[in-house]
């Protein structure tokens, strides 16, 4: 009997044992397979073996040129480095909260401004200067923007590309209806729409859509960014005061509940996601809509096949034509360099190599990956024809610039705005028939509590550019 | 005597301890994965109710005492998600539980091609949530959905309709989750029918009881423990169902559809979001206790409710 107990208790002590021993198992693979994506592995310490540099992306849309890229790379360098590439889309940043927290963290990074703003300060992106020669600092120096990539004189990353919105439009459906060109007003873009939903609704065909399933996503891409121009307020905040007003928002919400309903809106906006309303674009169902310019292109050249004569694209109208700022343009394309990693210099010439010359950022440009911002690319690309004839896909200066952050982004955890944002807000009142006044002034307040707070609490700084110019915005 | 018996108490508890360490050693790898399944979760969630804390990498955790919980009362849009919530759970359950009876009742008897019946009403059970939700997209989209095409050429309706926008939305989402879940219930039910005597079935028909009164007088009444627990079940799960609600509308429109255990995974995880999407643990916390405490509510009430249920006739 005694001995059936104690073997009762062996294994009930194995089995727990053997549970902790699955967990401290686990743990042995998952640092393993970080490691072999990890900067941790320095293998060239071993054996006189190859350096390995890891590079982790979220960009889907250039990961297959990327990785030719760096298989050249591989194959030519004669440093002795091999360069591994990981893709992680929609969980990267989560991906890089726990390399950070594990001390995983990859050799290099492509940019993303949330992860970048969220772990400078803690020194873990390394200051390009520190290597760059003067050529370099040349070549690049249209992108080296104080307070944006350059702070307190370090450089943590270059943006090669940049991305805007714009209204995209069907040219044949224009030409059906008699539109001669796109609008420049809000109010003509709504008479536009209604002119085509009316006219051309019995075949399927509306005036405009918009990705509404999730106003956050839908206006970002569109409202939001005409405001930016219209207002000279990015994001309803003015940086000249050093407070938020979102209460001349109201005529543009006024034209755009209208341009959301039934008289010139694509059945069902509410629920669309972005890819399926740019297949029923493709398809020639849809009169305009707003998106990103750096995407579009690729998308109809090779995800949603549709001819390029049939599409263009124009600036965001804007309440009259009113401009009064400029609207913002977002780097893309750049990387960090991981000043913890082993091999910081040894990545750097790796981001240097591959990243930074001159063939890769005009195979870049020319491939459709991105809208360059580099001068010399720009010069010297042969970029595709919807580049060359569509002059809306660049970056223009006249209209696009660099904007600073307003603080809900700039300490994004730390300005705790009670109640529903500003994207829910609005789509309370083009979907939920709020008042627009009452609504927008209530919106204003409870931002600048907010931001106030913030400061008391020490968790957000006071932004303020006294001298701020809306049509030359400084970063700071 | 007394020092007798004190002599042997060491023994009695040393004998006591060694026949205590066997059962806790037999309950300890449960234990440990309670502990950290469970429990580590729970407190976690229940000590950052009272912190403002945007995650990892977004500097030290603020306290802020009760104002999350203060600022779930003063949320309205929390409180329709509740309403929402009610609405949805109760949509659910009278159509998925009479269904779910019906399909059972055909189902379980001895006829060809029932096995195969069952299992066609049980795949959507067994499908990925998500996966679910997409083809429900493709159903009931409003601009080329089959539905709508359908209703169309059966010349039922002149219009396409809107099924996801607001006035369908809630809806559409309750005929998706009855679709997904009427399986399942369907396989309780035929348990809980098979446990029924057929002695006592056969005693009413020969007294000269049909089918419906069969069913009615003999099969439901016995059916009240297992209808207990399946009504707990079907409750418990309309407070939690989010992947097809997030798949289908987000929320949405306007939030027409939000739910509350969408609204506090929102903060958890901001959904679709391109911009400021820095997550609220605090807030999501004190929304995620209080939706909590809401369901159990619920069901201590119904448990209360259902006693009745228990008694065998």
């Amino acid at each position: 009997m005694k001995w059936r107990k104690g073997a009762a208790m062996v294994t009930a002590g194995v089995m727990a044992l053997s549970l902790l021993a699955g967990c401290g198992a686990q743990d042995a693979e998952t640092t393993t397979a970080s490691g072999s994506a990890g900067s941790n592995v320095s293998a060239e310490e071993n054996n006189g073996e190859k350096t390995v540099i890891t590079i982790w992306s979220k960009d889907r849309h250039d990961a297959s040129y990327v990785q030719q890229k760096i298989d050249e790379y591989n194959a030519n360098n004669t440093d002795n480095i091999e360069v591994q590439y990981s893709l992680y889309t929609d969980n990267f940043e989560q991906a890089v909260d726990m390399a950070v927290q594990s001390n995983e963290m990859p050799d290099m990074l492509v940019l993303s401004e949330n992860v970048f703003n969220k772990y400078v300060d803690d020194g873990w992106w390394a200051n390009l200067y520190d290597y760059m020669d003067d050529d370099m600092k040349d070549y690049f120096k249209d992108v080296i923007i104080p307070g944006y990539n350059e702070r307190d004189g370090k450089l943590y990353f270059i943006p090669t590309c940049g991305t805007t919105c714009r209204l995209f439009y069907n040219t044949e459906i224009f030409e059906r209806v008699g539109i001669e060109k796109a609008p420049e007003t809000l109010e003509e873009m709504v008479e536009d729409a209604k002119l085509i939903t009316s006219t051309l609704s019995g075949e399927g065909i509306y005036g405009f859509a918009e990705s509404m399933k999730s106003a956050n996503s839908g206006l970002s891409r569109s409202m939001i960014v005409g405001l930016q121009r219209e207002t000279g307020k990015p994001y309803g905040y003015d940086f000249a005061k050093g407070e938020y007003d979102f209460t001349d928002w109201a005529d543009t919400l006024k034209l755009w509940t209208e341009l959301l309903s039934e008289e010139c809106a694509f059945p069902g906006c509410e629920s669309l996601d972005i890819d399926p309303l740019r297949t029923q674009f493709a398809a020639g169902k849809i009169g305009m809509y707003m998106s990103y310019s750096h995407a579009e292109p690729g998308v109809y050249a090779n995800q949603f096949p549709m001819d390029s004569s049939k599409w263009d694209c124009a600036p965001i109208p804007t309440v009259g034509n009113k401009t009064t700022g400029k609207q913002y343009y977002e780097g893309t394309s750049g990387y960090m360099i991981n000043a913890k990693g082993k091999n910081v210099e040894k990545t750097f010439q790796v981001y240097k190599d591959i990243f930074a010359s001159e063939d890769y950022l005009i195979g870049y440009y020319e491939g459709g990956y991105g809208v360059s911002i580099i001068p010399a690319i720009q010069e010297k690309a042969q970029p595709s024809e919807d580049f060359k004839n569509k002059k809306w896909l660049l970056i223009n200066n006249d209209t696009d610039a660099m904007l600073p952050k307003p603080p809900h982004t700039a300490f994004v955890s730390g300005m705790v705005v009670e109640g529903e944002d500003m994207f829910k807000t609005c789509e309370s009142i083009y979907y939920g028939g709020a008042d627009v006044e009452s609504t927008l002034q209530d919106l204003t307040d409870r931002y600048n509590a907010a931001y106030q707070k913030a400061i008391e609490n020490g968790t957000g700084y006071e932004i303020k550019i006294p001298d701020y110019d809306p049509m030359n915005p400084t970063m700071n | 005597m007394k020092g007798k018996q004190a002599a042997l108490r060491p023994m009695q508890r040393k004998k006591a301890v060694i026949k205590n360490l066997q059962a806790y050693s037999f309950m300890l790898p449960n234990l440990i994965l309670f502990a950290a399944c469970s429990l580590y979760p729970v407190i976690w969630t229940l000590k950052y109710v009272f912190y403002q804390y945007g995650g990892y990498g977004t500097g030290e955790p603020l306290f802020v005492g009760f104002e999350n919980l203060a600022r779930v009362f003063r949320d309205k849009v929390y409180w329709e998600s509740v309403l929402h919530t009610f609405t949805y759970g109760f949509g659910k359950l009278i159509l998925i539980l009479p269904l779910a009876f019906f399909l059972a009742l055909l189902l379980n008897e001895q006829k060809k091609g029932n096995g195969l019946a069952q299992s066609i009403v049980f795949l959507p059970t067994i499908m990925s949530s998500a996966v679910m939700g997409l083809v429900f997209y493709l159903l009931f989209n409003a601009y080329n959905g089959e539905i709508n095409k359908y209703l169309m050429e059966a010349h039922i309706i002149d219009q396409p309709i809107n099924w996801l926008g607001k006035d369908h939305a809630m809806k559409t989402l309750v005929i998706t989750a009855v679709w997904g879940g009427v399986g399942n219930y369907m396989v309780y039910f035929i348990a809980g029918i098979q446990q029924v005597s057929t002695d006592v079935i056969e005693s009413a028909k020969i007294d000269g009881a049909g089918r419906l009164q069969s069913i009615w007088y003999i099969i439901l009444p016995m059916l009240g423990p297992i209808l207990k627990i399946i009504l707990m079940l079907a409750i418990t799960s309309a407070f939690n169902d989010i992947t097809n609600v997030m798949v289908l509308t987000e929320g949405g429109p306007n939030n027409a559809t939000m739910v509350m255990s969408l609204y506090g995974y929102k903060y958890f995880f901001p959904v679709s979001a391109t911009q400021a999407a820095v997550p609220q643990y605090g807030y999501g916390a004190a929304v995620s206790v209080i939706s909590a405490v809401i369901a159990g509510a619920v069901t201590v009430v119904y448990l209360k409710i259902s006693k009745k249920l228990d008694d065998i006739y």
